[in-house]
């Protein structure tokens, strides 16, 4: 393969017009289709196909011309420090990232990329609050090369070793990949009622998205159904929550297949990548020690089939931004000690005391979630006195779901690591190194002064891990613990 | 059930418990603005709840308006009670490597951010505390939450050196 110059300043490749029209046409329809969706419904008329027509002319032209610009000036290059790149034609723009700064490389594939032939490359800093730093289309060649040339620098930063730098290529060790039947377990194990539960509140969003525009429409179907469903009752709203349940059942089957089909997880030597995806293929590279915390769940389900869902916690950039998040689905047991090892060493805490939460915490769940929302939705008995039935049903299953929140909010620790559990129904674990604590955060209310509990909330770069309601005096004496330990370790938390 | 925590982490000698310091109050004219912000959002609330009473009058016995008007004043009279009092708990402290920000006498929260994790800090000054000659310090960690570390009503003269102290405390590596 020659190698690529990327000293001058270029373009992406020409192939990326097609990409950038695209883009910036779906983000035009986004941005107008209000507008666009009464002239298209409006009344028929002689002038509706001319006004119609001559707008999506100007604006197929407007784009045109903006994609043509956009793609002129887009130029990047990389100097001996930076990575530079120079875009926009009404207000230039030029951003220089030092390639010291750099996070990650990912390159990635739609199916329209796929299809081109072309990849896109995302860079990734630390710092950088926003998602500018990616280059729609470059030839494959181009992407590898770009993505390897500042990879270099990322890795021999890491190793600080002159010797590692010779070494070429890393190899790569595949450690676990995803089958069709991985998936259909995977598939199965999803939480149904939560997704259930998403799927109401978009449709209802949707409904009330959809209700100016055909308000006459709307309303009477609407006043048709609520007749309807104030008639049949019981029958309809159990029917309902089982058609809301198939629904989602099938889409978190198709969502796994669509984000996880041919899941490839592998590891480098001081690194993990993942690559993943039907109609977009993600490749993500992810450096252990921009890792900041692991987390691991399993579930009834889960339990069943034997398997975990893995989260890998990256440093985000900047605030409000969102690295992606890491996930690997269907991981046995062996992965996640795998992991556990690879990230923290030695399983130390294994052996550690288990520290509970307070029985307390059981107590104000079950108020918070069952009394609470039971005592809000009350009013429905005035309609129909068998709603008690449901309330205390509420009531009861909230019993014991609180209980099973108690028993699973537990931690352990050893001089320099914390793994805290968690989760009602599933089972859910998360664990970070001390050197990663960012800020700490110590609360208690009023009411629980008295009963000598109060939580705490350690921050890392990739959020925070809260331990809720346990001993104020554990609560300080940690604090203080962690305090300290972020102020004298000698190791960077990345 | 509780394991004795000292039995699990051997702690160091003398750690320095934050819970003995002497926080820092804030500036006395920051309750000025508290009682500002509120009476706004009270006037803007209650004005609200008006407009919806109006609307609705024909169709809901007078007395519940009666009565939800009153629990909305109550709440209000309540809350400025707890602002009054909490005021005290507000406090700031600046230890040798770290900075601390606690608040909060129904739910207190006490905050610390070490000075080797912060990432750039800064000063703001909303329109009414630029009247009071008061500002506000910012501080953020990666990946950090708007929720950080706020340390509100400070005069301004006290928020700018903070703010020189802290931003000679972030190691050069660190900044931009």
């Amino acid at each position: 393969m020659n190698r690529i110059d990327f000293s001058q300043p270029r373009r992406q490749s020409i192939k990326g017009l097609i990409l950038i029209f695209f883009q910036e046409g779906r983000s035009a329809i986004k941005f107008f289709w209000p507008i666009l969706v009464p002239l298209v419904l409006s009344k028929n008329s002689d002038k509706k196909l001319f006004v119609v027509g001559a707008t999506l002319a100007v604006g197929l032209i407007l784009i045109l011309i903006h994609t043509i610009l956009y793609y002129r000036k887009f130029l990047f290059h990389i100097d001996d420090q930076n990575f530079i790149l120079n875009k926009g034609y009404l207000n230039r723009k030029t951003l220089t990232i030092p390639i010291e700064r750099i996070q990650n490389v990912n390159t990635n594939q739609t199916l329209l990329q796929q299809f081109l032939k072309v990849m896109s490359v995302e860079i990734d800093t630390a710092g950088s609050s926003k998602k500018e730093l990616k280059i729609l289309s470059l030839s494959k060649p181009a992407a590898v090369q770009l993505a390897m040339q500042l990879s270099r620098y990322l890795e021999a930063k890491q190793t600080n070793n002159p010797e590692d730098q010779e070494e070429p290529v890393q190899k790569e060790k595949l450690i676990l990949q995803l089958t069709n039947r991985d998936l259909l377990r995977i598939g199965i194990s999803q939480n149904h009622f939560q997704t259930a539960f998403l799927l109401f509140i978009f449709c209802a969003q949707f409904y009330s998205q959809v209700k100016e525009y055909f308000q006459e429409k709307a309303e009477k179907y609407f006043q048709e159904a609520f007749v309807f469903i104030s008639q049949s009752g019981w029958a309809i709203i159990s029917s309902m929550i089982v058609f809301f349940l198939i629904i989602s059942f099938l889409y978190s089957m198709i969502r796994t297949l669509v984000l996880y089909y041919d899941l490839r997880f592998n590891k480098l030597n001081q690194s993990y990548r993942i690559v993943s995806g039907l109609l977009t293929r993600k490749n993500l590279l992810v450096p252990f020690r921009k890792i900041q915390q692991l987390n691991w769940e399993t579930g009834p389900v889960k339990k069943l089939f034997g398997i975990y869902k893995v989260n890998i916690l990256q440093a985000t950039s900047g605030v409000a931004v969102k690295t992606p998040l890491i996930e690997v689905p269907g991981c046995l047991h062996k992965h996640v000690e795998l992991l556990k090892s690879d990230l923290f060493g030695p399983d130390e805490l294994k052996d550690q005391p288990v520290i509970r939460s307070s029985g307390i915490y059981f107590r104000r769940t079950w108020i918070y979630k069952g009394w609470v929302p039971a005592g809000l939705c009350s009013p429905l008995m005035i309609l129909d006195w068998r709603y008690v039935f449901l309330l205390m049903a509420w009531i009861l299953f909230m019993l014991i779901y609180s209980r099973l929140t108690l028993q699973k909010s537990y931690f352990q620790i050893n001089q320099d690591h914390i793994r805290v559990s968690s989760g009602a129904i599933s089972h859910k674990f998360k664990q970070m190194e001390f050197h990663k604590v960012q800020h700490l955060k110590f609360s208690q209310s009023l009411f629980y002064k008295k009963l000598g509990v109060a939580s705490l909330e350690v921050g890392n770069a990739s959020g925070k891990i809260t331990i809720p309601f346990i001993d104020v005096k554990i609560a300080r004496d940690l604090y203080d613990y962690l305090l300290w330990y972020a102020e004298t370790s000698s190791r960077f938390w990345m | 059930m509780t394991t004795d925590f000292s039995n699990s982490v051997i702690l160091p000698e003398n750690l320095p418990a934050i819970e003995a310091a002497e926080f820092n109050p804030v500036d006395p004219k920051f309750l000025k603005i508290l009682y500002i912000n509120y009476s706004i959002m009270g006037v803007i609330l209650g004005l609200s709840l008006l407009v919806f009473f109006l609307i609705i009058k024909a169709e809901v016995p007078e007395f519940i308006l009666w009565i939800s008007f009153g629990l909305f004043a109550g709440i209000m009279a309540w809350s400025l009670i707890i602002i009054r009092l909490s005021f005290s708990k507000r406090g700031y402290l600046i230890r040798e490597k770290d900075i601390a920000y606690q608040r909060g006498l129904i739910r207190y929260k006490l905050t610390s951010i070490p000075f080797n994790r912060i990432q750039h800090v800064e000063l703001i000054q909303t329109f009414i505390a630029k009247r009071m000659n008061l500002a506000t310090i910012k501080v953020y960690t990666a990946g950090s939450s708007s929720d950080d570390l706020e340390i509100p009503g400070l005069p301004l003269g006290a928020a700018s050196q903070i703010r020189e102290f802290l931003t000679g405390k972030i190691s050069p590596d660190e900044q931009d």
